[in-house]
Parts: structure tokens; C-alpha cells; sequence
């Protein structure tokens, strides 16, 4: 491009040479165009000359008109000038005309100042003097706030001139009506029957008469306990009071007042911050405040604690007036702080709680021990009417009575868990062991008192009736069986107790297990006093009978028949009991009787040829043989069932024990021997029924009849023949 | 020490031990109505844990009760012969000979030395048992219920005294001059020197009637009776409308009961229920720590004190049953502690089984530290 606007060629080009454009002219292009571009040239010269001509006339005329503009300007600024001069002398006469006015003024403001101040002044002063009138007539009007007031006012002015006499004696005339003042206000304080706010404001009043605080608030306190006091005594001589009215009574007197003293004394002096006392004053006032709450609260509730435990009526009374305490000591609750109100009640609700519980086991114990006695003195009335009476029956009443009675305790104590009461016993710690301490101190406690109750009974001094015993004993069972259950259900339904999951409460197993042990020593304590019954009838007819010289026998003796008619009344009284139980050994009702028979007949060589052939010197045979064919029982071993055969065997067991033991300490002719075989053989004969493994019997009266021989003086051949042996107990 | 057996070929229910001697040696009487009696002296040899038996006859007839003389090598019998139809009952009183005159072995069974028959038929046919006086030469007989005291002479003992009880069922010294007899379910004590009075008696001790009493060796104030009850009680004779101690461990009749002299707490009973007990009854002993100090004990202590006061206890034996021997299968009459080692004991079961059983070391134990 640069070459091209370098082009020489370029007529319009700075750097055009004419020369070199005409010699590539003359060059490049024929005549014609030579021609051409000459006349073409010298037409735009023309042009170009006349274009220029006319621009440089127009520039001319501009220019002319130009400087006749400039000419006009220059004389229009002259007359401006002359103008602003004048303005500026008229301004500098004004400011001048202002000072001079300003100066005249000044002085007369000053006066004026001076003169307003002075009229304030009077006005006060006027004020002052008349103050101590007005103080007395405020005060007699009963104005006092109005007074201590105005009095305070003053009081700053009073202080400032006080050693001026005027004023001095107001101050004092002033003094004078304030401190009555004062007095009036702290008998007023002192007076009863005021209500907080007066009380409050009364306070308020010598607090700005300066009394000072840490005195005012001791004072306070201190004619509040004597009141307080007197409340507290006047209720203590209203013990024998409903217990309603007597809670009534307490909240009318002692705790509106309580309340009353504590709301001031908060207001005034904890609430406040006073510029004239430490700064543990507030800490030191409410302190004091709650130490004085405490100690007339604890006093009161003491009084209403002695009041319950006195209380002997109603439950839902007691109950009612305590809930009516509550709900006043839960609206106290903002009273004191640091003081729990509700929770101090809730404990004395509480402690009357355990209180019930206890008065409700003795009787509940009372009633059983008085529902014993009846049954006893029945059992006893019976036995002498010789009728031996249902004893089911008693059972039933024992029983019934006893979980009855239970039943109703434990609903009487529900009311604690009335839903309409303010207080919720179970949302504390300590209600909640309260809770289970009627499942566990009343229920459980109870039910373990009346076991070892009845378990006493089959202590080595009692004596009763055998079938007192009987009776207990099946108690104890039905309580195991059915009581304990549902009386524990009952008591953890009633009172949403959780016995399941808890370590702590008494499982209802282990109860069980106490009573069936109650059951089983009763029951063993029954065999053992009737065994002991038959065992003396025993014991008696073969002490007293002459076993050597007596006659043949004819008959089974009498006593036999008297043991089996016991034990068939012994029988009968089970059967409405106890189940019948098991018999090991089934064996038909002929083959039975035939036992002994049998047994001596199969036997009859073992019998004839050891007994009858016996020498001193073989006796020791004799006995190992007469082992060797009865198999060794230990007669005592087993424990004695709930079954009417179990029960039995263990009371023959010891009756035959003890023929046993009678019959070696005896001697025997051949007939006393034969007498004691035929015995034998007529118990063997009854005795089956009753037991439930007769083998016991056999054994016990085969030793029987084995120590009669040994013991019989008669050498050989004393043993009856079986059949006459049958023959006589058929007959009998 | 395992228990020892010795077997009897005969029904027996009478044992005793010889007490003026140092070996420790049992005396069974036989029961065998129409034959030869016995009495078996079983000397225990602790060394080599062995039994050796003498074999003395008994030919006067079987033996219902033998009894031995405290303060001398003598041994006394009640028994009864078989003169059918007639059963005679008497009273004898043999001398122990001395070991050396025991060594003969020519003669299958030895010989009493000294033997006399006591004059009882004109008092009565039935004889309960004969009982030596713990000191002098007395002799206590209870023969048709009533006491007869008689002196052994040199040639014959003398009726001296005649006390007319009713019923008496047996009996022992309880003292030099009072004879402590069982009488139905009591217990009755007479002084010998004022034979119309009774010195004090318990009447209805048991429901049932007694069987043997004892008399606590070191106090003799304590009397433990036991009978057809199964109950084992102590009296204190002088307040006896409650037994001090009482248990109900048997199931049948107790026939035996006896004090250890050495350690009074321990009492063996045997019974028909074919076992021998052994109770304590610590709280009643004369080892037991009496009322007094306890109570100045309790004030001299403080709470602190008392805890390790309590320990203490712990180291006694507690009253109750201790221990039961069953290695009897028949009724057991007769237990009898062994007069040498206070450690040792007899039991006689009617099937003629004597066992010589110890102490468990740990009651011995308990009792000795």
C-alpha cells in the first residue's frame, strides 16, 4: 500500500513525479490515450483553480464580522463594573446599622435572667417553710405516701441549708413528723390481718425513710415467726379436729400468712438492690428467707404428719385433706425458692402412705389370727359333738376370708392413685418404692406372715387339733395353686406395677415355693400327730395286756378293729381332700386278703423250718433268712404326698413302727404269739386299701410276727395254722 | 478313722463302757430268750484301727440293761429268765477282770469275777435298770416302779433305802443324793435321804412317754430327756416350765440319749427310726459363753467391736442336728460315748450291730480351737 501511496504514479500522491507519470505515459499509451488524459488533466486543473477562488472569498467574510463582534463586548463590561461597585458600599452601611442595635440591647437580657431565677427561688423557699404543716396534715390524713413524698423532696434542700436556723428548724419540725411517722408505719407493719400489697407498700415506705434494710428485713422476719408461732399453736390445740377442718384451718391461718410474710419480704428485699447495703444483701436476705420458709414449713408439716399418724378414720378423708394440702403447697411453689413445696408434701403424703400400709397388715394379721381362732374353737366343737363337720368348708372360709380381706385392702389403698388427686405419688422416686412397698411390705409380707403363721402350728409346743393341720395344709396348697397368683396380679394390675422385669420385687415362684414348704411341713406335722394318735392306742393295748398267760385266741382283739375304724375315719376325712393316689401294686381284691395267708402258706417252710426249728445258736440265721425273703424298706425315707394313700401309708408306717417297737419289748407265750398273728394277719386283711405300696405292710407285719417269735419263750411249733388264722378274722 | 463294725450273732439292746479304765472298751449284753447269754467286751484299738473282743457268758438270762460303775472295774446287768411259764427278772453286778486273767485261751468265754445277784424278789418281779452311784458304793435299783438304794459290802449289798415311787420306768444320779427317775412323760427327782419327798419333777416333759435322760456331766442342773415324742429336750431343773433346748430331728422313738462328758454341747440320741443323731446344743452348754459376759461384752462394745464379735460365733458350732449316722438298719437302743476318747462313741442297733463311729474333724475342730 505504502508503495502504492508512494506511488509516483498517483496524481492525488504527495510524492507524485510528473515526470516519471509523464514518462510511463509516454510509454505505456498510444496518442489517443496521450491525447486524452492531456485534455483530461487540464480540465480537472481548471476545476480545482475555481473551486479554490471561491473558498478563499468566503473565508475573507467571515472573519470581517468576526472583529465587529469583539468591538460590541468590550464597551458592554464598562457599564457592569461601575455597578457592583455601588452594591458593595450599601452592604458595608448594613452590617455597621446591626452591631450598633445589638450592643443597646444586652444589658436589659441579663437583668431579665437574673429577676426569673430569684422568683424560683422565693417559690421554694415558700415551699420549704410550709412543709412541716403539710407533712402533719398528710400524715393525719393517712397520706403517707404523699408525705414521704414530699419529705424526700425537701430533704435534699433541707440538708444543703441546714445550718441556717430558719431552716434548721424545719428540718427538725420536719425530722420530728417523719420519725412519728415512721413508728406509725412499723406498728402498722406489725399489724395483722394486711394484705401483701399493703404490706409491701408500708415497707416500701420506711425503706425510703431509711430504715435500713438488713434491720427492716430481720425485723420482719422475726415478728413474722412470732405469728407464725402463735398459728402453729393455735392449730396444735385443734388435733382433734376433722382432718379436713384441721387442713382447712391450717391453710386459712398458718399458710396465707406464710405466704403473705414471704411474698413482702421478697418483694422488698430480695427483688430490690439497695445502694446502702453489701452487695450480698440480696443472697443474704434470701437465705435468710428460705431458712425461715423451712423451718416454719417442716414445723407445720411435723404437726400435719403427728395429725395423720393420729388419724384413724376414713382413708379417703385423710386423703382428701392431704390432696387439699397439696394443691395449696403446689401453688406455693414459687414461694421459696430452693424450696421444693410440692415435694415436701408429696413426702408427707408419702409417709402417710406407709403409715396406712402398716395399720392395714396389723389388721389383716389381726383377722387372721382371729379367723384361726374361730376355725380352731370349730374344729375343736366338732370333734366334741363327735361330728367331724365339712372340713372343706373351713377351707373355703379360711381361704376366701383371707384373700377377701386382701382384696379389699389393697382396693382401700388404690385411693392413693386416684387420678382427681393433685399429686402423682408414682412420678417420684420415692412413691414409686412406696408403690411396691404395699406390693412387698403389705402383700408379700403378709402372705409370708400368715406361712410361717400357719407353719407354726406345726411347732414342737403347739398342740391342735390334727385336723386344724389338715386344714392349713390345704390352705397353704390353694393359696401355692391359685392365691398367690391372682392376689400378686391383682396388685400389679391395680397399681401398673412391672413385677416381671424387676430384680427386686419378690417373684410370685418364690412365694409358691415357701408355701408349698408351709403345705408339706403342715402335712407331715398331720401324719405325724395322728400316727402318734394310733401309735398310743397301740402302745397301750399290748403294754397292758399279760402276753403270758393268756388263752388261745378266738377273736382278733378289739383294738384291731379300733385302729382300722380310725384309720377309715381318717380316710374319710381325706377323701374330700386330697386325690387318692397312686397304688404301686395292683393285685385283685381276693389275692390281697389272701396275702399273709399265702405268704406263711408259700412261706410255710421258711416259717416253720427257721422259727420253729430255731436254737439260740441260729437266731442270727433266723434273722438273715427272714431278711433275705423281705426285701430291707427304710420305712421313713419317702417324703409324705399331697395324696390321700401317701398320707395314709405314712401314718400306719408309724403305727406299726411302734407295734414293732412294743412287741420286742414284750414276752410271749405261745398263745400271746398266736394272739399277735391272728392281729397281724386281721391289719394285713384291712390295711391294703389305705396305701398305696402294700409291700410297707407286709413288711412292717411280717417284722412284727418275726419279733413276736423271737421274743415268744416257747421253743418250737408256736404259729397258728393259716387257715384258722383266716378263719378267725373272717369271722370277726 | 473309718467307723468300725462289730457283729453281734444275737438280738441285743444293751450297751455300755467301762469307765474306770483307760482303754476304751464296750459291753454288749445279748438278748436271746431261750438260750445262752452274753456279754461281748469290745476293747477298741486306736493304733491299728481294730476291735478286740472278749467274750464273757451270761448264763443267768438275757439282758435287758447294762450299766458300769464310775469309780470302779464294775459292770451291772438286769435281766430275765426264762422259767416258762414264769419270766424272772433280776439285777446283777459283775467284777471286770484284769487283762491278765483275760489272756486264758482255754475256755471258749471267760468268767466274771464276783458275782452277785441283788436281793430284789421280795421287792418286785420287774426290774428297769440298776444304777451305780457317780461316788460312793451305792447302788440305785428300780425294781416294780419303786427306787431301791442298796450298799455293796464287802459280802452283800443291803436294801439301806426304800423310796416308793409308782411307775417308775428307769432313772440315773443326778447327783450324790438325788436320783432323777422317768416316770410316764415326765421325769421325777428324789432325794434319797428324805425317801417321802420329791425334789422337783417335770410332769408332762414330752406328749409321750420318756425313754432315757441324761444329766449334763459339767452341769448338772441340765437334764435332757427324750422318749416315744422323737423329741430331745434339755431341762433347766430349776425353772422348768420351758426346756432350755429342744429338737425334732427323729421320726420315731428315741430308746437313748447322752451327753459327752468331755464337750457337754454334743448329744447323741438313737432311735427306732434306725438312726443315731448327733445334736448340739452350744447355746445351753457349759462351753457356751454365759448371759453375763455376753451382756458385758455388748456394753463394753461398740458397734465396731461388735462386728468382729460376730466372727467369733461363726468359729462355734451352731445348735442343731450336726451329723446323722445311718449305717444302722435296724432300731438303735443303745448309743453310749466312749468313757477314754471324748471323740468316740458306740451304737447297738437290735440286730446286734455295734459300730464305733468318731466325731467329723470338722465339728472337732470347731469345738477344740
Amino acid at each position: 500500500m505504502s508503495e502504492k501511496s508512494e506511488n509516483p504514479y498517483d496524481m492525488d500522491s504527495a510524492s507524485f513525479d510528473a515526470d516519471k507519470y509523464l514518462q510511463k505515459l509516454l510509454k505505456t499509451c498510444n496518442l489517443k490515450q496521450i491525447m486524452d488524459t492531456e485534455a483530461m488533466i487540464v480540465k480537472e486543473t481548471q476545476t480545482l483553480h475555481s473551486e479554490m477562488q471561491t473558498l478563499v472569498y468566503e473565508n475573507y467574510n467571515k472573519f470581517i464580522s468576526a472583529t465587529e463582534t469583539i468591538r460590541q463586548m468590550k464597551t458592554d463590561f464598562k457599564e457592569m463594573e461601575n455597578e457592583m461597585k455601588k452594591l458593595a458600599d450599601n452592604m458595608a452601611e448594613i452590617t455597621q446599622s446591626s452591631d450598633q442595635i445589638t450592643g443597646t440591647l444586652h444589658d436589659t437580657r441579663c437583668q431579665l435572667t437574673k429577676l426569673s431565677e430569684k422568683n424560683a427561688l422565693l417559690k421554694r423557699l415558700s415551699a420549704i417553710s410550709s412543709l412541716p404543716g403539710k407533712l402533719t396534715q398528710l400524715v393525719a390524713d393517712k397520706n403517707y405516701v404523699q408525705a414521704v413524698q414530699e419529705y424526700n423532696r425537701a430533704q435534699r434542700i433541707l440538708q444543703q441549708y441546714g445550718n441556717q436556723p430558719t431552716f434548721k428548724g424545719i428540718q427538725e419540725d420536719c425530722s420530728k413528723i417523719m420519725s412519728d411517722l415512721k413508728t406509725i408505719l412499723k406498728q402498722d407493719f406489725q399489724k395483722e390481718g394486711k394484705k401483701t400489697a399493703q404490706l409491701t407498700e408500708t415497707g416500701e415506705l420506711l425503706l425510703q425513710l431509711n430504715e435500713k434494710p438488713s434491720d427492716l428485713s430481720k425485723e420482719m422476719l422475726q415478728f413474722g415467726s412470732q405469728r407464725l408461732h402463735e398459728q402453729l399453736i393455735q392449730l396444735q390445740d385443734q388435733t382433734d379436729r376433722d382432718m379436713i377442718e384441721f387442713v382447712d384451718m391450717g391453710i386459712e391461718g398458718f399458710l396465707s400468712d406464710l405466704i403473705l410474710i414471704t411474698t413482702s419480704f421478697y418483694d422488698m428485699f430480695v427483688q430490690k438492690h439497695f445502694e446502702n447495703e453489701d452487695d450480698s444483701f440480696q443472697e443474704l436476705a434470701r437465705g435468710n428467707l428460705n431458712d425461715f420458709v423451712n423451718k416454719y414449713l417442716n414445723e407445720y408439716l411435723n404437726l400435719v404428719q403427728e395429725r395423720v399418724e393420729n388419724e384413724t378414720g376414713d382413708s379417703q378423708i385423710l386423703l382428701r385433706a392431704l390432696d387439699r394440702l397439696h394443691r395449696r403447697l403446689c401453688a406455693m411453689k414459687n414461694l421459696g425458692r430452693g424450696i421444693d413445696m410440692p415435694k415436701t408434701g408429696i413426702d408427707l403424703i408419702i409417709h402417710s402412705i406407709h403409715q396406712l400400709c402398716q395399720s392395714h397388715y396389723k389388721i389383716l394379721k389381726d383377722s387372721f389370727s382371729d379367723s384361726l381362732s374361730s376355725i380352731r374353737l370349730t374344729l375343736v366343737t366338732f370333734k366334741n359333738d363327735g361330728m367331724c363337720g365339712s372340713l372343706n368348708e373351713l377351707i373355703d372360709t379360711l381361704y376366701v376370708n383371707t384373700i377377701e380381706k386382701v382384696k379389699g385392702v389393697l382396693q382401700d389403698l388404690l385411693v392413693f392413685l386416684n387420678p382427681e388427686w393433685s399429686f402423682n405419688i408414682k412420678a417420684e422416686h420415692k412413691g414409686v418404692a412406696c408403690i411396691e412397698g404395699i406390693r412387698e411390705n403389705l402383700l408379700v409380707s403378709f402372705l409370708r406372715h400368715i406361712a410361717s403363721v400357719m407353719t407354726s402350728f406345726s411347732d414342737i409346743n403347739s398342740s391342735c387339733p390334727a385336723n386344724l393341720l389338715l386344714v392349713l395344709s390345704k390352705v397353704c396348697l390353694r393359696l401355692e395353686k391359685v392365691g398367690v397368683q391372682s392376689l400378686l396380679n391383682l396388685v400389679d394390675e391395680l397399681y401398673e406395677i412391672d413385677s416381671v422385669n424387676s430384680a427386686e420385687l419378690t417373684h410370685e415362684t418364690e412365694l409358691n415355693s415357701e408355701l408349698h414348704d408351709s403345705a408339706q411341713i403342715l402335712l407331715e406335722a398331720y401324719v405325724r400327730v395322728q400316727g402318734m394318735n394310733v401309735s398310743q392306742i397301740l402302745r397301750k393295748s399290748v403294754e397292758t395286756r399279760d402276753w403270758i398267760n393268756c388263752l388261745e385266741p378266738r377273736s382278733v382283739r378289739a383294738v384291731m378293729k379300733r385302729i382300722v375304724d380310725e384309720l377309715t375315719n381318717i380316710d374319710g376325712t381325706l377323701d374330700e381332700l386330697f386325690e387318692s393316689g397312686v397304688r404301686t401294686t395292683a393285685s385283685s381284691d381276693s389275692s390281697r386278703k389272701t396275702h399273709l395267708s399265702m405268704s406263711m402258706q408259700g412261706g410255710k417252710t421258711q416259717y416253720r423250718s427257721t422259727w420253729s426249728n430255731y436254737t439260740s445258736s441260729s437266731q442270727l440265721d433266723t434273722n438273715l433268712v427272714h431278711r433275705l425273703f423281705s426285701e430291707r424298706l427304710d420305712i421313713f425315707s419317702s417324703a409324705i404326698e399331697f395324696s390321700k394313700t401317701s398320707i395314709l401309708s405314712g401314718i400306719i408306717k408309724i403305727s406299726l413302727k411302734t407295734f414293732l417297737e412294743c412287741v420286742r419289748l414284750k414276752t410271749f407265750s405261745k398263745y400271746g404269739l398266736q394272739q399277735i398273728q391272728v392281729d397281724a394277719h386281721y391289719l394285713q386283711m384291712n390295711l391294703w386299701r389305705f396305701v398305696s405300696d402294700e409291700n410297707v405292710i407286709h413288711y412292717l407285719l411280717d417284722d412284727i410276727l418275726g419279733s413276736a417269735v423271737i421274743r415268744c419263750q416257747e421253743k418250737a411249733g408256736m404259729l397258728m395254722e393259716p387257715n384258722a388264722v383266716e378263719i378267725i378274722c373272717e369271722r370277726f | 478313722m473309718e467307723n468300725i463294725i462289730y457283729g453281734l450273732e444275737y438280738n441285743a439292746r444293751s450297751l455300755t463302757t467301762q469307765q474306770d479304765a483307760e482303754e476304751i472298751r464296750f459291753f454288749i449284753g445279748t438278748q436271746i430268750i431261750n438260750g445262752k447269754n452274753q456279754v461281748h467286751m469290745v476293747e477298741v484299738d486306736e493304733e491299728n484301727n481294730k476291735l478286740h473282743a472278749k467274750i464273757f457268758s451270761h448264763e443267768y438270762g438275757e439282758i435287758w440293761k447294762l450299766t458300769s460303775c464310775p469309780n470302779d472295774k464294775l459292770v451291772a446287768s438286769v435281766y430275765t429268765t426264762n422259767k416258762r411259764p414264769e419270766m424272772l427278772m433280776q439285777s446283777a453286778i459283775f467284777r471286770i477282770p484284769d487283762t491278765s486273767e483275760m489272756m486264758d485261751p482255754s475256755k471258749e468265754y471267760l468268767e466274771f469275777a464276783d458275782v452277785e445277784i441283788l436281793d430284789t424278789e421280795k421287792f418286785g418281779s420287774e426290774i428297769k435298770t440298776t444304777e451305780f452311784h457317780p461316788s460312793n458304793t451305792s447302788l440305785a435299783s428300780i425294781v416294780d416302779g419303786k427306787i431301791l438304794i442298796f450298799n455293796r459290802t464287802e459280802s452283800k449289798s443291803q436294801v439301806v433305802t426304800e423310796i416308793t415311787g409308782k411307775k417308775l420306768n428307769g432313772g440315773m444320779w443326778a447327783n450324790a443324793n438325788q436320783f432323777v427317775a422317768l416316770f410316764e412323760n415326765g421325769i421325777r427327782a428324789y432325794d434319797v435321804r428324805d425317801p417321802n419327798h420329791i425334789s422337783w419333777q417335770i410332769d408332762e416333759a414330752h406328749t409321750q412317754p420318756v425313754r432315757d435322760i441324761d444329766v449334763n456331766p459339767n452341769k448338772a442342773f441340765h437334764i435332757a430327756t427324750a422318749g416315744d415324742d422323737a423329741i430331745l429336750k434339755i431341762f433347766d431343773v430349776r425353772n422348768t416350765k420351758e426346756p432350755v433346748f429342744q429338737r425334732r430331728d427323729h421320726l420315731h422313738w428315741i430308746f437313748s440319749v447322752t451327753f459327752n462328758k468331755f464337750h457337754d454341747q454334743l448329744i447323741l440320741t438313737s432311735s427306732s427310726d434306725g438312726k443315731v443323731l448327733l445334736t448340739c446344743a452350744n447355746s445351753c452348754s457349759s462351753e457356751a459363753p454365759s448371759h453375763q459376759l455376753k451382756q458385758t461384752l455388748a456394753k463394753e462394745s461398740s458397734p465396731e467391736e461388735d462386728d468382729e464379735f460376730h466372727p467369733k460365733t461363726d468359729k462355734t458350732l451352731n445348735d442343731g442336728l450336726l451329723e446323722t449316722f445311718e449305717q444302722h438298719e435296724e432300731s438303735v437302743y443303745c448309743v453310749e460315748w466312749s468313757a477314754a476318747d471324748p471323740w468316740l462313741f458306740a451304737s447297738l442297733s437290735y440286730d446286734g450291730r455295734l459300730i464305733i463311729s468318731r466325731i467329723p474333724k470338722k465339728y472337732k475342730y470347731k469345738i477344740l480351737l
